[in-house]
């Protein structure tokens, strides 16, 4: 029943264009975010953003099985992700760890994307390390005054604001004396450089703090004890990477329609490509990532906790598996690989022809960004650390 | 109970699916160990049904797909890769999987009297059976009209030890599924020992030997008898993997070298926890596999293969590390390693490589089913 009109609201709603392959890799970020924006609106707006949510913050009060519901949903049918990226850590932890007023005043919002959030974590010099960050946060009366510099921080230049791990005192451990700021972009003294990716796509930004002013009220957690929030979350993060199990599987079903399409594929001769075992290889870890991804949507049904060593799992699990399908997208399709498909598709035409081109741009765009996987969230050698001394019970490197 | 064994027993599933694993692991652990699987590999005859055997028929592990009026529990195929991945895990000696998989032909595709014949005297623990499976897809003996068999069989798991083959034979372009009995005439099964001492071989050839068409025994069922072969073969690799991890893991927290315990070194980390990963992995896949066919789910095949193709890594990845991480001593013959090894490496080949399932998937998937 829920699922039905979900469904009937979907396909009543998303635009047939947007469901086209390469749909989204035709724009800039700009115009992704403002389309992705509008979108996220028009879900709230209809009862349809955060299913689960408390009532109080704009969700409906539901439970974590209709939210399974939702996504699965929206994945399957190919709707744009949130535009609030950082929504799976910031919502747990507002709701864990924050004030009621900081609820009241950031989750609706949040939710809505009338404000986005960008994550200031990683540093020049503290990336894997990141207890090693060296933005300070000074305490002045009622205000503390922000300083330092944070790095690849994704969409930091369209977003409005910025949760800030920033150093407070030095503890015992190099964890204590952390704390998570919630920091407003237009403030005084916070300055943004866009920085290009190996992709082409200028998502990555350096975010500098020159003595900016935040009032106390505005620190997400205890102070000095900002590494017991992320902790927590961080887990959330990966346990996303789940939920990317429909959209991997339906990216999988391009490339097998490419490879039946004689038009999409100019393979060497005697290069048989599709009994090659490449593609047999990868298509056992996408049907196990979908049994993966049912278990887990499943435990998220009965409210069952994901254990630490399960999400790294996932997402090591799940980022290897994703630059396969990129690296077999080239390998399938040989030398002309790289090229950019002559006909992409636009806002306005999806016909047969441009479908194939859609779906070549959709693939050649996977396979290079396949390649940041391994390393944003927590590198693939982080995560097998984690699961090495978690899981198994391996000493500490 | 260490972390590391923890972490590895997880039973996906109900409470009593871990009581039945944990049943048979206590009963390997107090009755079987690993120098009983080297006097195995000496002598052959201790394959025979032994204590194990008999543990195994009286409560029931090997009949849990079994109808209750034949004697076996009445449950399904996720009780069924429960029992094979705790005898993979106690690298058993012993035709426990192939009858398993036998007992399945008769479920598919046996007329009552067949059942009752095979199955009673099966779940009394008085007749061990077998398939004759082959390379998947691959018929070699052919039906002729007078009910008799003829061809080279090949290798055949366990076919010294049983007294019931299960046969695929070629009749007028179709598949159909035959008993042989092991005493029926015109028929040589001469025994092969295996590098796997945990297994023996028999070379069967039929020379119009009589046979016991299964009145079911179409293609269909041909294929549904090879998935259940697949699925059972895939829970006992990852039974395997289990048993090769858990000792290699274990060795790593507790041998030192430069001072510290080598499992802290990531160049022995790592390799571990991508054998982990399959492992994972490869346990997911064959409880929803099992599950998947116990529900006759139109998906099932899909996760069957590439359950098999990942149990296949797993169990020869944790296998190969087990060597590699005990150093020396990991290629002496009294280390288990080599045990594991050489079982992962058989079963790796039985009832469909990792090719042949990978081109299963692939062809699906080309075929324009997600």
């Amino acid at each position: 029943m829920f699922r039905a009109e979900f469904r009937a609201w979907l396909d009543a709603h998303l635009p047939d264009a947007w469901r086209a392959p390469g749909f989204w890799y035709t724009m800039s970020e700009e115009e992704s975010f403002r389309l992705r924006r509008e979108w996220e609106r028009q879900k709230f707006d209809h009862g349809w953003a955060g299913v689960d949510w408390p009532v109080e913050y704009g969700g409906r009060g539901m439970t974590a099985v209709e939210r399974s519901i939702v996504e699965h949903e929206l994945a399957t049918a190919h709707a744009p992700t949130t535009v609030n990226t950082q929504i799976p850590i910031l919502f747990p932890s507002l709701l864990l760890f924050g004030t009621d007023a900081q609820k009241s005043r950031f989750l609706n919002p949040l939710l809505r994307c009338d404000e986005l959030w960008c994550q200031g974590f990683s540093e020049p010099d503290a990336g894997s390390d990141l207890a090693s960050l060296r933005t300070a946060a000074l305490r002045d009366g009622d205000d503390f005054v922000l300083s330092g510099q944070k790095v690849w921080t994704s969409f930091a230049s369209l977003c409005d604001w910025c949760f800030v791990l920033a150093r407070t005192s030095s503890g015992t451990r190099r964890q204590d004396g952390l704390t998570l700021f919630l920091v407003d972009m237009t403030a005084p003294g916070v300055e943004t450089t866009t920085i290009r990716m190996a992709n082409g796509r200028w998502e990555f930004a350096e975010v500098f703090f020159d003595d900016v002013v935040v009032h106390a009220d505005q620190v997400l957690g205890p102070v000095d004890d900002g590494w017991a929030v992320i902790r927590g979350v961080l887990v959330e993060e990966r346990s996303a990477w789940a939920a990317q199990a429909e959209l991997f599987s339906y990216q999988f079903g391009l490339l097998a329609e490419l490879l039946r399409s004689e038009a999409g594929v100019h393979a060497p001769a005697g290069h048989d490509a599709a009994s090659s075992r490449g593609f047999g290889r990868v298509a056992v870890d996408v049907e196990l990532l979908r049994v993966h991804a049912r278990e887990m949507l499943a435990a998220l049904g009965t409210g069952s906790q994901v254990p630490a060593g399960d999400s790294s799992a996932t997402k090591l699990f799940s980022s290897l598996t994703h630059q396969a399908m990129g690296a077999l997208f080239a390998e399938v399709v040989g030398s002309p690989w790289h090229l950019e498909p002559p006909a992409a598709p636009s806002a306005d035409a999806s016909g047969a022809g441009h479908r194939v081109d859609g779906i070549r741009l959709e693939l050649q765009q996977v396979f290079v960004r396949s390649l940041a996987e391994t390393i944003s969230g927590g590198t693939a050698q982080i995560q097998r650390n984690i699961i090495g001394e978690r899981v198994l019970g391996l000493p500490r490197s | 109970m260490t972390a590391a064994v923890r972490a590895l027993a997880v039973v996906d599933g109900s409470a009593e699916l871990a009581l039945l694993d944990a049943t048979i692991r206590r009963w390997v652990e107090e009755h079987l160990t690993f120098d009983d699987l080297l006097d195995a590999y000496e002598d052959p005859a201790r394959l025979r049904p032994g204590p194990l055997w008999t543990a195994a028929t009286e409560l029931g592990w090997i009949a849990t797909t079994v109808a209750e009026q034949y004697g076996g529990l009445g449950l399904g195929l996720v009780e069924a890769v429960t029992v094979c991945r705790a005898l993979g895990w106690a690298v058993a000696p012993g035709p426990y999987l192939v009858t398993m998989v036998a007992a399945e032909a008769l479920r598919i595709a046996g007329t009552p009297e067949q059942r009752a014949r095979v199955l009673e005297p099966l779940t009394k623990g008085e007749l061990v059976a077998t398939v004759a499976s082959g390379r998947p897809g691959h018929v070699v003996a052919r039906l002729d009209d007078d009910m008799t068999a003829t061809g080279e069989l090949g290798p055949v798991a366990y076919a010294p030890l049983a007294g019931v083959l299960v046969v695929p034979v070629s009749a007028g372009g179709t598949v159909r599924l035959a008993l042989l009995a092991r005493d029926a005439p015109n028929t040589a099964i001469l025994p092969r020992r295996s590098l796997d001492g945990t297994a023996v071989y028999g070379m069967v050839t039929l020379r119009r030997a009589p046979v016991d068409v299964l009145a079911g025994g179409d293609e269909a069922a041909y294929r549904e008898l090879l998935l259940r072969g697949a699925l059972l073969t895939a829970a006992d690799l990852v039974g395997v993997a289990e048993r090769a991890l858990e000792l290699t893991v274990a060795h790593a927290k507790q041998r030192e070298q430069f001072g510290r315990a080598i499992g802290s070194f990531q160049a022995v980390k790592h390799p571990l926890v991508d054998a982990f990963l399959a492992l994972l992995m490869a346990r997911k896949g064959v409880f929803a596999a099992a599950a998947a066919l116990d529900a006759a789910e139109p998906g099932a095949a899909r996760i069957v293969a590439a359950a098999k193709a990942k149990s296949n890594e797993a169990a020869v990845a944790a296998a190969a590390a087990a060597i590699q991480f005990h150093g020396a001593s990991g290629y002496t013959w009294a280390n288990p390693a080599h045990v594991l090894f050489k079982r992962a490496k058989r079963q790796e080949f039985e009832f469909g490589d990792s090719a042949w399932h990978e081109a299963t998937l692939a062809e699906s998937w080309l075929a324009g089913v997600q």
